[in-house]
């Protein structure tokens, strides 16, 4: 399971997220539309907008999901980064010096 | 003799000398300081056309400085110098001379008064560009680069038509403001859109940026496609086409980028999104729109640098930059998940970081300029932009799945680099007017008002609790190893499939007809056979009366019908 998004950080973040709304009515009103004014509206579209994006890339993501050898050796996919990675030497980079 | 230190000329003439200079520290010093010569070659210089060449029966003008190509030949040289700075430790001579040559030809382009010199620089931009593909040396990058080279020269070679048909409409070369009104303008749209990533044309650049090496990917990111947001800034300003394309194309990307493994490939798509909001600035065309463009441009080379350089170090050390293998490198690379962070809040556009003054420049400008529809399209973008490369980015690599990396810190002079570029990033925050102050045209702007602040941080903590809260319910899109097919299969399966199917029933159409073909030839030279053949009636050898005999019977007739 995740190890990050903990209790304490969640708490944090609703913490955070109430201290904005209660910041809602220090708005001047100064938008372009007149639903900018609505009362915390930026905070619907934060989460709304966040979420319904999640749940459509999901169901594209249905759709358009193939292996990750789909193309073969005509991509860089499925192939290692050539001379990266822990066991390469320090002054590394693909060198042809 | 000043011509000579016109600043792409400076960058050629480095990437002559290099591959002779022996030491590799020695070599990467001089690499460094190439970006600096080349601004210094322009920035002291004052506005106005300089270096004409005769070229057949025109004049052309290589060198146009004005407020315009100055911000973005800045960009460019701070691209330059960062991204050469990031491959300190690279030895690999083509890198090191094809990114030069590319800077060169960026900056190149970026100073022509003409449509030629344009064409020569844009086409320097597509083949040395490619080489840093090529570089990585596998044969899947070989085969990208071939796709990535095909798309960049089909750009080259509409510009090139696009310039002949201009030129015959309107008798100049002039590289100015044109409209989409005759073939000409509409072939040099469609060249520049190719660069700038339209959509259905975008592809290339998903496809190419996460096969380069992890310090070409750095390059780049910067120059190709803020090129052609300079050629449609300096073109197409004010077209209205473009706003509908730039707000698609902010749009959609962030749906591939929160489903996508390879974090290079996410940074593409979110590049893709990010030219959108320049792209909309362009086609709403008023002096505010074109300053939030140039400023975003601006800031975002830094930032996206930022990124680009933060996964690479990442697979620097680790090897991978897929989010399946990838999570808890916060304890062995603190620095670079750091560097990454303010990254990740700038493009964001967190309060105090340069995203936040540049992309409010564009919103404002579509929102006075009344476009409602394509305000919200930017709003939900910008929510998509904290989706994947504020939250998703740094998340996977250094918080998510903890998979028990236990790895070196990037290297100093990778750390130095995020370093200098972050701080670029929170110092164009924290005071704007210096940003504001390059742009082209005078920016009467405050990002700063409480109104915007407060909303914004607003937006940005409600998707990141909405973040949260889909991680706690395992709604968060899963990480496995997989691609996602994009427009990209329609000419990398979909044409060769249909050209397979095609050629298949040629081949069988074709021998149908050898078959039938030989029978009949076969059958005709039979006759030939039997007639010219050693029986053959024509072939045999007449007894010398006969043919006496056969001369009198035709002298008979002549004769006979001499008389009739």
């Amino acid at each position: 399971m995740n190890t990050y998004i903990t209790k304490p950080v969640l708490i944090v973040l609703c913490v955070i997220c109430a201290a904005l709304v209660g910041a809602d009515f220090l708005r001047d009103g100064h938008g372009y539309f007149s639903f900018e004014n609505w009362p915390l509206i930026y905070c619907a579209i934060g989460f709304v907008v966040y979420g319904v994006l999640i749940i459509l890339a999901k169901g594209l993501r249905v759709l358009i999901e193939r292996p990750e050898n789909y193309y073969g050796v005509l991509a860089v996919d499925s192939e290692p980064e050539p001379g990266m990675g822990p066991d390469a030497p320090e002054k590394s980079g693909v060198s042809h010096d | 003799m000043t011509e000579y230190l016109m600043p792409s000329l400076i960058y050629f003439a480095a990437a002559a000398i290099v591959p002779f200079i022996a030491a590799p520290r020695l070599r990467a010093l001089f690499m460094l300081a190439v970006p600096i010569a080349g601004f210094a070659s322009f920035a002291t210089m004052a506005y106005g056309t300089y270096y004409f060449l005769p070229f057949f029966d025109f004049n052309l003008r290589i060198f146009r400085l004005d407020g315009l190509s100055f911000i973005f030949a800045l960009i460019f040289s701070i691209a330059a110098f960062i991204s050469l700075a990031f491959a300190w430790h690279i030895r690999d001579r083509l890198e090191q001379v094809s990114s030069l040559v590319y800077a060169g030809a960026a900056i190149g382009a970026v100073f022509a008064g003409d449509l030629i010199t344009l064409f020569v620089f844009w086409e320097g931009t597509a083949i040395a560009s490619a080489l840093l593909i090529w570089a990585r040396r596998t044969p899947g990058a070989i085969a990208t680069t071939m796709r990535y080279f095909t798309l960049q020269i089909t750009s080259g070679l509409l510009l090139f038509v696009g310039i002949v048909l201009f030129y015959r409409d309107t008798g100049s070369i002039a590289f100015r403001h044109m409209e989409l009104d005759s073939v000409g303008t509409w072939l040099i749209f469609l060249a520049f859109g190719i660069k700038c990533a339209f959509p259905l044309m975008h592809n290339w650049l998903q496809d190419a940026y996460p096969a380069a090496t992890p310090t070409g990917t750095v390059t780049l990111s910067a120059f190709t496609t803020k090129l052609a947001i300079y050629a449609l800034a300096r073109g197409f300003a004010g077209t209205e086409f473009l706003i509908y394309i730039g707000a698609a194309m902010s749009l959609f990307p962030v749906f591939f980028a929160a489903i996508e493994n390879n974090l290079r490939r996410v940074l593409a798509y979110s590049l893709n999104n990010q030219l959108g909001f320049m792209v909309v600035g362009i086609g709403i065309g008023t002096p505010l729109a074109l300053d939030g463009t140039v400023a975003h441009a601006f800031v975002h080379v830094i930032y996206k640098a930022l990124l680009f350089m933060s996964v690479g170090a990442v697979i620097y050390r680790t090897g991978t930059a897929k989010v399946s293998d990838l999570g808890g490198l916060w304890k062995s690379m603190p620095w670079t998940m750091a560097f990454c962070i303010v990254g990740s809040l700038s493009i964001s556009a967190f309060p105090l970081f340069s995203g936040f003054v540049a992309k409010s420049l564009i919103l404002s400008a579509t929102a006075s300029a009344g476009h409602i529809w394509v305000w919200m399209a930017l709003v939900v973008a910008s929510v998509g932009v904290l989706e994947h490369a504020g939250i998703k980015i740094p998340y996977s690599m250094f918080f998510g799945h903890d998979r028990g990396w236990k790895v070196k810190e990037a290297p100093l002079s990778m750390l130095l680099v995020m370093g200098l570029a972050a701080s670029l990033c929170v110092l164009i925050g924290i005071f704007p007017q210096t940003l504001y102050a390059l742009l082209p045209y005078p920016v009467d702007y405050l990002p700063y008002t409480t109104d915007h602040v407060i909303t914004q941080l607003q937006m940005l903590f409600f998707a990141a609790l909405a973040f949260a809260l889909l991680i706690r319910f395992n709604i968060y899109p899963a990480e496995y190893r997989s691609i996602n097919l994009d427009f990209d299969w329609v000419y990398r399966r979909f044409l060769p499939n249909v050209l397979r199917v095609i050629t298949h029933y040629v081949t069988v159409l074709w021998r149908a007809y050898t078959r039938f073909a030989d029978r009949r030839i076969e059958r005709s030279l039979m006759v030939i056979y039997r007639a010219h053949g050693p029986q053959g009636a024509l072939a045999r050898t007449w007894p010398t009366g006969s043919m006496v005999l056969w001369i009198a019977i035709l002298l008979g007739i002549t004769l006979g019908l001499a008389y009739l």
